[in-house]
């Protein structure tokens, strides 16, 4: 039996192993350096669903339980007086301190405000386990250090060597302070096994707070209990693998005798924990509402048969025990266990619910962790080297001479130091109540600041008297859905504008779809619900509310008469206003009317607020366009990759909606103006480069769209032709951009080089502003040209020069239904009848250029020596070269068949030089269902072209014709540019392009009458209504524009006759004609 | 001998009148609103997936903005949970909300922290950086917050979230009701203010149980015959409207007993007035003296007499 006393280990530190270990601890915390530097995120495989991973199920949670061969042999050898198994104490000391003071490292790498780590001891939390975990490590971590300090001390009370005087001054301090603590040592030891106990326990208490996550293999309101009890099963082994290890690295023999006899409580620590374990299982068994996954079931049977039962019977056999092989294997299996157990508690078992992804440490967390592990041992070394901690071998026993000399009998202090002790516990104890009985109490002094609070007193009121008092004076046809109710609450979206006469169409007159509760008296707000006050009528209501009440007469409620702010009012569960629009929209929409898909999503009938760009805009001063868009684009990051799709970037993005395939460089032959390749500064005054755009083409750099174009609001901005005015400061407008509204579209669409309307289609400047009847939507509802146009990710549906540029079609119906006209009376069939063949246009647009004159004709073959207006507007500045043009107002526009089809002629086609040629004539055809009538203005040029070649021919115009004048030499340079061959001479061809109509449309009343195209007879309404009089009769179907003879050509439509004398295209009338 | 006696007595005296006692004052709300105090109800069979709750959210509580825009379904294709940048998400779920709306295609289900009344988060917190408001908003006070993640590992809804990617002050993220911190104010959500369809609605708790239940009455058809939230884990302050079984719609299914009460009765149960260690001390150190006089170690008396007389008032 080696000599009882500790002593310093007499080997090197360093050797082989340390260097790797000390590799091993160096890579771990490079990564916890990293994790330092970068966060948790980078180094660990952490998620939100699961929050921990190894380094608190391993470094901590085990950490913590196989440093319990610390309490365990203190309390086997000072309390139960097991003497003979002091050899085992200090090193066992020494690894529960040593472990301890690194699960305080580790958590630093794992918590993630590791600077507050010290908050826990101010802001006490009493009903947290954690808490009570932490200060108990915290308190145990302090009384280990004082368990550890007699070996500390012992070692430098026999320093020895060069500052031997020193140390001899120190001496009787440190002999002083080797008493104190022998005196005070005893209360502190049990406090250390108690408080061992506590926090024990308590790592098992922390994973009963999910219940619901914690598979219910492990989970059990036992588990505090099984902690505890698994903590006293692994204390002994871990001392035993600890011994035999330092033995054989250390290259000593191990202290089989002892560690024998320690094995012998092996058994019974573990057969309680197996008591415990298992009684608990079978009770619990029956009641498991979850069932265990596979990977759970297996690491649960390994944990309970190799790491309890297997070392069980191990441990139980003599044989087993005095072999120090056997001995370790059957140790490692417990710890094992318990490891396992941990991890299983922590990670295993930790299941929330719908989560699919399960956590696997990654790469940092196992270094980290290993680090920990093996400066554990490295520590470990070091200390047995430096200090008296292990039993010594030689028969040199100073150190414990000395240590025996400093015993305490007669130490005058005692008494006094005791008392101290005894109070310093006291005090922990007291503090220790204190934090339980403000846990319990409720009032928490660390959660008071959150009671601070002031419960919210909400600004939405209801309504004043006045503000809904105000009934309807009569039906309004259009309402701006606005209210002080709405704009109460978030609010990020502007009004919708919302058309009654529209919904009112697709109801068909049944007000009692919305208007579902009326009042028969102004000041009961709530009203009688529509179906059961008609049920109690024995009433069932059908169709139209006209169709049985004079609805002058009625008395319909707002519906701010009744919904105010949400849930305010009499009725508790009464919706607010917001709600109530949107749950009648959302119904309807959601179900889609007559086969239509309405809109469901929240932009297709609101505008998003547009937030204050001056507080995002950052560009330096005066900045070029191109650093504008970089800006836009550096949020905005999608927009660009948008763009590049849009037709107003794309120059060649008709080829699906019309026959022939165009680029860019021919597209623009089409009516007149020649602005093609060779022109191309011409291009870009609708097309959205930045300027010097055409000096170098580049389609593909973003930051080349020139953004304010469309999104100016200041009105300021201008792209002049094809450049911009420098001396605009582009910050100030780019700091205040918005959504475009008509001015922003007018810039380019209103106004084109060649002066108003000389675009290609009749779009008047009144449009920018509000003032005119021009058109019903802009002038007197004032809508936004994207209202009709919808745009989706800038890609905005209309046509360019006639065919559609994307897939986002607009049309009337999209808004006014397929009935438009059922509820006006029984004309309204009639008229919807109509919407088979005729386009709406054909009779809400009667004349096209209704204000500014639209140019039909321009003839190239006659130019004019003075360069000036002839009728138009202004032409574009600069422009040396002016041909004969016709302008005219009030055009009527000349019907063709289309199903959005055109036949596009480019530089490619070749040309009957005899012959007029129809640019892009509709290809619709009377057979064809999907063609309607559809309104064209029709202009003609005359324009030049090669007469060997029979094709038309580009000038080139600035630099070119406009200078010099000379046809051939510009046709010679233009071509040129464009790479196309020229024979040298030309003549010049009749062209015809067409326009659809699509402005200007008039208000219903203004619309053509039924004689407008039809002969009266044909539409006499008393062919079949025989109450009716000629009179009304007369009234009923004039001609609004009684000037305008021979409209509609039926003939030249492919109608034999009249379609309502004759017959329609797919169906005949039933009626014979002329019987009144 | 007859001296350890005593001590066991008076130990095991004291585990009695500790373990006897805990359960009552233990079991009372110890959140500071109780039942009472808002609350928010959630009416699934109205919510259209508009995600302009979301939208509020984000803006409310100046979180980045996702590179998703919030009017994009694309984000239904999967189940999210609320994380650090996003304290509510709505998750997209096939089939109609309730029986009666058969033209609807999905039931959308917002999520977002349920404030409990007895929240588990709240009780686990080692500093109380998580703590219920007067109004019973489940707040975050970063300030003293250690960041052990520990209100993760509690949350029965999976809820909070942590800025993995913050190295020197990451936060846990939640919602917290819209609580004004800085100028003092409680709950007032953002959401509930944005709902177009009033799917939301903010009020009292107590209130919103009985227009839940009213609901419930007027419309047995269309709703399932209970309130998800008014007994779960205690209740909590989110109320929830099913047309269909929850069980469904990615909400867990929860016991009716709150979380912490068992791990709190354990901790004041076996703690308090900390009689359980105080016992166990005073056993111990009996045996400790016994055994050093027996081996005949010079100890005076005084010292295992002063021990227990200190520790046990």
């Amino acid at each position: 039996m080696p000599s009882s006393h500790p002593a310093q280990v007499r080997i090197p530190f360093f050797s082989p192993g340390t260097y790797v270990l000390i590799g091993v601890t160096a890579i771990g915390f490079a990564f916890g350096l990293v994790r330092f530097l970068l966060g948790l995120g980078t180094v660990t495989n952490l998620s939100d669903d699961y929050p921990w991973g190894i380094w608190i199920a391993i470094d901590v949670a085990c950490g913590v339980a196989l440093a319990a061969g610390g309490f365990m042999t203190a309390a086997l050898v000072d309390i139960f007086g097991k003497h003979r198994f002091h050899v085992l104490l200090r090193p066992a000391i020494l690894t529960a301190w040593l472990g301890y003071a690194m699960v305080a490292f580790a958590v630093f790498f794992d918590i993630g405000r590791y600077w507050n780590i010290w908050r826990p001891v101010f802001n006490w939390q009493g009903n947290s386990a954690l808490f009570e975990v932490g200060m108990c490590v915290m308190a145990y971590l302090f009384v280990l250090t004082i368990e550890m300090t007699p070996a500390i001390l012992d070692r430098l009370s026999a320093v020895q060597g060069k500052a031997k005087w020193l140390w001899a001054q120190a001496l009787p301090g440190i002999r002083i302070a080797v008493t104190v603590i022998k005196v005070i040592l005893p209360l502190f030891l049990v406090a250390g096994v108690v408080l061992s106990c506590m926090h024990q326990s308590s790592l098992g208490t922390l994973m009963l707070i999910s219940p619901t996550k914690l598979s219910p293999l492990w989970y059990t309101p036992l588990l505090p209990a099984l902690f505890l009890l698994s903590a006293f099963m692994v204390g002994f082994p871990v001392v035993i693998l600890e011994s035999i290890l330092a033995a054989r690295l250390l290259r000593r023999e191990p202290e089989m005798d002892v560690l024998g006899d320690l094995a012998r409580f092996v058994p019974w620590t573990i057969g309680f924990y197996a008591l415990f374990r298992i009684g608990d299982l079978a009770i619990r068994i029956g009641d498991f509402t979850r069932l265990p996954g596979a990977s759970q079931i297996v690491s649960f049977a390994v944990e309970l048969g190799a790491g309890v039962l297997l070392p069980f019977f191990l441990f139980s056999r003599r044989s087993i025990r005095n072999s120090s092989r056997w001995l370790l294997f059957a140790s490692v299996l417990v710890i094992g266990g318990v490891v396992l157990n941990r991890i299983n508690v922590y990670l295993v078992g930790y299941t929330p619910p719908g989560v699919v992804s399960r956590y696997i440490p990654s790469l940092g967390e196992l270094a980290v962790t290993l680090a920990i592990f093996s400066s554990i041992v490295l520590l470990y070394r070091l200390f047995v080297v430096a200090f008296p901690i292990l039993p010594a071998r030689t028969e040199d026993d100073r150190e414990h001479v000395r240590w025996r000399e400093a015993q305490v009998s007669g130490f005058r202090g005692a008494r006094v130091f005791r008392f101290a002790g005894a109070l310093l516990l006291l005090g922990f104890v007291i503090l220790y109540l204190a934090v339980h009985e403000e846990a319990l109490s409720g009032r928490i002094g660390a959660v008071q600041w959150a009671k601070t609070l002031q419960p919210f007193r909400g600004s939405a009121s209801r309504l004043g008297q006045l503000e809904h008092a105000g009934r309807p004076e009569g039906y309004r046809r259009y309402y701006i859905l606005n209210s002080v109710i709405l704009n109460a609450d978030e609010d990020y979206f502007e009004p919708v504008r919302f058309s009654h006469t529209a919904h009112d169409s697709y109801t068909r007159g049944n007000c009692g779809v919305c208007h579902h509760r009326f009042s028969l008296d102004g000041d009961d707000r709530v009203g009688e619900e529509l179906h059961a006050f008609h049920a109690q009528l024995e009433i069932v209501p059908e169709g139209a509310c006209s169709n049985c009440h004079d609805m002058s007469s009625l008395y319909i409620q707002r519906c701010d008469s009744c919904h105010w702010a949400s849930s305010e009012g009499p009725e508790e569960n009464l919706v607010g206003l917001k709600g109530a629009y949107h749950r009648q929209c959302i119904g309807c929409h959601e179900e889609g009317g007559g086969g239509a898909t309405l809109p469901t999503d929240c932009i297709s009938c609101h505008y998003p607020h547009i937030p204050d760009h001056s507080l995002l805009v950052q560009v330096p001063e005066r900045p070029t366009p191109q650093q504008v868009t970089a800006n836009c684009l550096s949020c905005h990051e999608h927009v660009g990759r948008d763009i590049k799709r849009t037709a107003h970037w794309r120059w060649y993005d008709h080829r699906r909606f019309s026959e022939t395939q165009l680029t860019f460089a021919e597209v623009d032959t089409s009516e007149s103006r020649m602005l093609a390749n060779p022109n191309l500064r011409y291009c870009l005054a609708c097309h959205i480069g930045v300027p010097g755009f055409e000096s170098r083409l580049d389609f593909t750099d973003e930051t080349r769209i020139d953004c304010l174009a469309c999104h100016d609001t200041t009105g300021t901005y201008r792209r002049d032709q094809a450049g911009f005015t420098s001396a605009l400061d582009l910050k100030v407008i780019a700091e205040r951009v918005g959504r475009p509204d008509r001015r922003s579209c007018a810039q380019c669409h209103f106004r084109s080089p060649g002066g108003l309307n000389d675009k290609l289609e009749a779009l008047e400047a009144e449009f920018e502003g509000r003032e005119g009847e021009l058109d019903v939507h802009m002038g007197e509802i004032d809508m936004r040209c994207q209202d009709c146009h919808r745009t989706s990710q800038h890609q905005i549906a209309g046509n360019v020069l006639g065919t559609q540029s994307n897939p986002l079609r607009i049309t009337c119906t999209s808004c006014h239904g397929k009935s438009p006209h059922g509820v006006v009376g029984f004309v309204g069939s009639h008229l919807d009848e109509h919407s088979t063949s005729v386009s709406c246009e054909a009779c809400h647009i009667p004349v096209g250029g209704r204000q500014a004159p639209i140019r039909l004709l321009v003839d190239y073959s006659k130019p004019l020596a003075e360069a000036g207006s002839q009728g138009g507007t202004a032409p574009i500045e600069g422009r040396g070269f002016r041909a004969e043009e016709k302008w005219e107002s009030n055009v009527v526009p000349t019907y063709r068949w289309d199903n959005g089809v055109r036949r596009m002629r480019g530089l490619d086609t070749e040309v009957d030089l005899g012959e007029v040629l129809e640019m892009n004539p509709p290809t619709g055809v009377y057979a064809d269902p999907n063609s309607l009538i559809r309104p064209f203005i029709v202009r003609e040029a005359v324009q030049p072209a090669d007469i060997e070649t029979g094709r038309l021919v580009i000038p080139k115009l600035e630099d070119g014709l406009w200078v010099h004048r000379d046809w051939t030499r510009a046709i010679q340079e233009g071509m040129q540019e464009l790479g196309l061959p020229f024979s040298g001479e030309h003549t010049f061809v009749q062209t015809r392009f067409y326009t659809s109509l699509f402005h200007e449309v008039v208000p219903a009343r203004e619309a053509l009458g039924c004689a407008d195209c039809h002969e009266f007879r044909a539409v006499d309404c008393r062919r079949c209504h025989s109450g009716i009089t000629a009179k009304e009769s007369q009234e009923m179907v004039r001609s609004i524009y009684p000037n305008v003879k021979g409209r509609m050509n039926f003939e030249d439509l492919g109608y034999s006759a009249d379609p309502a004398v004759s017959n329609g295209r797919f169906r005949s009338m039933p009626l014979r004609i002329g019987s009144p | 001998m007859s001296f350890d006696r005593r001590c066991f007595l008076t130990s095991s005296l004291t585990v009695l009148a500790s373990v006897s006692k805990p359960q009552a004052a233990a079991n009372e709300a110890k959140s500071g609103a109780g039942p009472g105090g808002v609350g928010c109800l959630i009416d699934t069979t109205l919510c259209i997936g508009c995600r302009q709750c979301e939208d509020a959210c984000n803006r409310r509580n100046s979180l980045p903005r996702p590179v998703t825009p919030f009017r994009s379904k694309e984000v239904f294709s999967t189940v999210r949970r609320p994380t650090s940048a996003a304290f509510t998400v709505v998750n997209a779920y096939a089939d109609p909300p309730s029986a009666d709306q058969p033209r609807r295609r999905e039931t959308f289900v917002k999520k977002q922290c349920m404030h409990c009344i007895d929240p588990a988060c709240v009780s686990a917190c080692i500093v109380g950086a998580l703590s219920t408001a007067e109004d019973g908003a489940v707040v975050y006070n970063s300030d003293i917050c250690i960041g052990c993640r520990y209100c993760l590992i509690a949350c029965p809804f999976q809820i909070p979230a942590y800025e993995y990617h913050e190295p020197v002050s990451p936060r846990v993220r939640k919602c917290e009701f819209c609580t004004d911190l800085s100028a003092g104010f409680g709950a007032n959500p953002a959401c509930a203010a944005a709902c177009p369809t009033e799917a939301l609605t903010f009020g009292s708790r107590i209130r919103l149980l009985e227009m839940a239940h009213a609901r419930i009455r007027q419309r047995p058809e269309r709703y399932e015959d209970s309130v998800y939230g008014e007994f779960e884990v205690g209740g909590t302050r989110w109320l929830y409207l099913f047309g269909r079984p929850a069980s469904e719609l990615g909400l867990p299914s929860l016991p009716e007993a709150a979380p912490p009460r068992l791990i709190e009765s354990i901790q004041h149960g076996i703690f308090r007035y900390a009689a359980v260690p105080i016992a166990l001390y005073t056993l111990l150190g009996c045996v400790m003296l016994r055994n050093r006089r027996r081996r005949g170690l010079q100890e005076p008396a005084s010292d295992a007499a002063t021990k227990p007389a200190v520790h046990i008032e």
